[in-house]
């Protein structure tokens, strides 16, 4: 699924855009940074604090990442862990390699929902 | 980069280069196409230590040039290729480049990184001769070349993050992307420890993981991989389901011991306290000794208890300052295994004594002194081979050092086994260069010693190796400045033996000049 919508980068460089339709319901996109690893993982944290606020199902854009490690991923499986205790939807798009072998070399990529590309409520 | 403070790199060039120098003696000890597994895995291992540590202070061209000079280990561990004289030449100069790095990096200069390019080419050229399917740096051994306990099969392996773990630089997902070089590699991770996003500290690893592991690697390869995160994680290696065969490791013992770094300048203020108390000690004594009366005695006792302590406290901080003298032989394998080839001579050093202990503070200034004794039996007194085949000898020369130590003095012998000193040619020189001390008639022996005159020298022609820098007169000048003595003997064919006598430890004043920036390595039983 494509994103869709004017995008809106904040400060941390991860763009936010609302306004996807994911499971017939409206969306929030966020564009994860080209970096998801220990450098930039206040900034991520941050922002996936900001997406986690709302209540709407969230689409985790990785088109441009390019580096993941296990800081990163970390983040994004709290992330997801507690938009599923919210019974939320999220969903991924454009997952590289980077980020495919580093959660499957951690044990994570079912546990991400990148086994199936997303997680269901 | 992490941020790292002066103190942890500091601690990091000074293990490094110790690293490199026990790297280079592993290399020197193995003969081109007799490759040691033993050997060859304490070398990769501290090769891969030194990349962990530049990794994770953000040394990136060290870690990276590491890499492949571990790569070139790797393939000749995984018996993919021969310890070859060219790989014994370009893992010898690759250490010597690493070792330039870290002196750069150390002093802020830039010199090193050229060299290091073109000695990068050079692995590079090695590396990529064999075939692209063998295993990597980070996969040693899937060959059975080591000693240590052997095992085909599962391994399940419990990892747990400390704290510490991703803020040293280490990413699991990068150290299980190393492991699962060994063989198929399953991750089960537990998220139980994983906080609320809210709670959640980034730069701190809260998963755990139980890896499954399909290799025919031996154990002591797969805890290699992991040594680097030794200090940031809890791990439980083991074998599924048969038993491991466990064989004594003979670097188990060396493993256990527990040692100390410690700044030499730290001893030598302890051993200024301890001059000062001993001084005070001397006064309290004459006072003690004036007192009469009944009190007299018991102050007295107590003055002898103090007394007796105070010698064994001397006695301690004096072992303090002891190191083997075998600490000084490190460099003159590599100085013999260059100077022959250089010269086309064949020559075979042996050491004996190497344990005998010595002050620090003569070692530093003994180093200089011994390194031209063996420059000088390697350039003037071993011969060419066929020289000394000719004269009835084997081809190979022999260069020997021999340490002993006996009531507070220790004798260093260098020896070798070439031509010996040709009379006639120094006392010509001699001669001709008007040295007074010449004119005379003089023994043999008193010939032989003229040698020990300033501007004197045996050979017409300075060579790469002897023959300029520091002269024989400097030799025993240094010897002499450390009380002790310098002695030779020469018989024509048959060698020349130089003899060193020295205290074994010196007085304060030399002491307090020594310390510098040394540093000392205590080390004790664990």
């Amino acid at each position: 699924m494509a994103a869709s919508g004017a995008q809106q980068h904040n400060d941390t460089g991860i763009g936010a855009t609302p306004g996807v339709a994911l499971g017939g319901a409206s969306a929030l996109v966020l564009q994860l940074p080209a970096h998801c690893t220990l450098s930039q993982a206040v900034a991520l944290r941050a922002s996936l604090l900001t997406a986690a606020a709302t209540t709407s199902d969230v689409q985790l854009d990785a088109n441009d990442v390019e580096a993941v490690d296990t800081a990163g991923l970390q983040l994004l499986l709290a992330f997801i862990t507690q938009l599923q205790q919210q019974r939320r939807c999220v969903q991924w798009v454009h997952v590289g390699t980077p980020l495919r072998m580093a959660a499957k070399q951690l044990g994570l990529l079912q546990l991400l929902g990148l086994d199936t590309q997303g997680l269901a409520p | 980069m992490i941020d790292t403070t002066e103190q942890f790199q500091a601690a990091f060039f000074d293990e490094s280069l110790e690293a490199l120098d026990a790297m280079e003696s592993g290399l020197l000890q193995m003969d081109a196409g007799d490759a040691n597994a033993d050997r060859i895995n304490t070398i990769f291992r501290l090769a891969h230590s030194i990349k962990g540590n530049a990794g994770m202070l953000g040394f990136t061209p060290v870690a990276s040039f590491t890499h492949l000079l571990e790569s070139l280990l790797a393939q000749v561990r995984a018996n993919q290729r021969g310890f070859t004289q060219p790989v014994a030449d370009a893992l010898l100069l690759a250490v010597d480049a690493l070792r330039n790095m870290m002196i750069d990096l150390r002093t802020g200069h830039g010199q090193a990184t050229l060299s290091s390019d073109v000695m990068r080419e050079q692995l590079l050229a090695l590396i990529s001769e064999v075939p692209a399917q063998a295993a990597p740096a980070h996969a040693p051994a899937s060959a059975p070349t080591c000693n240590t306990a052997h095992a085909t099969g599962q391994w399940l392996i419990g990892f747990s993050a400390r704290e510490s773990l991703l803020i040293a630089g280490i990413d699991p997902a990068q150290l299980f992307a190393d492991v699962s070089a060994l063989g198929p590699l399953h991750a089960t991770a537990d998220t139980a420890g994983l906080p609320a996003l809210a709670d959640l500290n980034p730069s701190v690893c809260h998963l755990r993981w139980e890896l499954h592991l399909q290799t025919d690697a031996p154990q002591d390869s797969i805890e290699l991989l992991f040594d680097w995160a030794e200090n940031h994680c809890d791990l439980v290696i083991t074998q599924l389901p048969a038993l491991v065969q466990a064989a004594a490791d003979p670097h188990t013992a060396e493993q256990d011991a527990a040692s100390v770094r410690m700044p030499l300048a730290k001893i030598d203020a302890v051993q200024v306290a301890l001059n000062r108390v001993t001084s005070a000690e001397a006064q309290l004594q004459s006072e003690v000794s004036a007192l009469a009366g009944g009190a007299a005695e018991g102050v007295r006792f107590g003055m002898t208890q103090l007394q007796l302590q105070l010698r064994q406290l001397q006695e301690e901080v004096r072992r303090l300052r002891m190191l083997p003298v075998g600490t000084l032989f490190g460099r003159f394998p590599r100085l013999v295994r260059d100077a022959g080839a250089l010269l086309g001579k064949q020559i075979r050093l042996t050491t004996g004594g190497d344990d005998t202990e010595l002050d620090r503070a003569i070692l530093e200034r003994l180093g200089d002194p011994l390194l031209h004794l063996v420059r000088n039996c390697i350039d003037h007194g071993i011969e060419l081979p066929q020289l000394r085949v000719a004269a009835g000898k084997p081809a190979e020369g022999h260069v020997h050092i021999e340490v002993a130590a006996s009531a507070g003095l220790v004798v260093i012998e260098v020896s070798d086994d070439g031509k010996g000193l040709d009379s006639h040619r120094i006392l010509d020189k001699a001669r001709a260069r008007g040295l007074p001390q010449a004119q005379a008639e003089l023994t043999e022996q008193q010939v032989h010693e003229l040698i020990f005159l300033p501007g004197l020298s045996t050979i017409d022609v300075a060579t790469d190796l002897s023959g300029r820098g520091v002269g024989m007169d400097v030799v025993r000048c240094n010897v002499e400045t450390l009380g002790g003595s310098i002695e030779l003997q020469s018989k024509p064919g048959m060698g020349t033996r130089f003899t060193l006598c020295l205290p074994i430890a010196v007085d304060g004043q030399i002491m307090g000049e020594s310390v510098a920036d040394g540093l000392l390595q205590l080390r004790h039983s664990a």
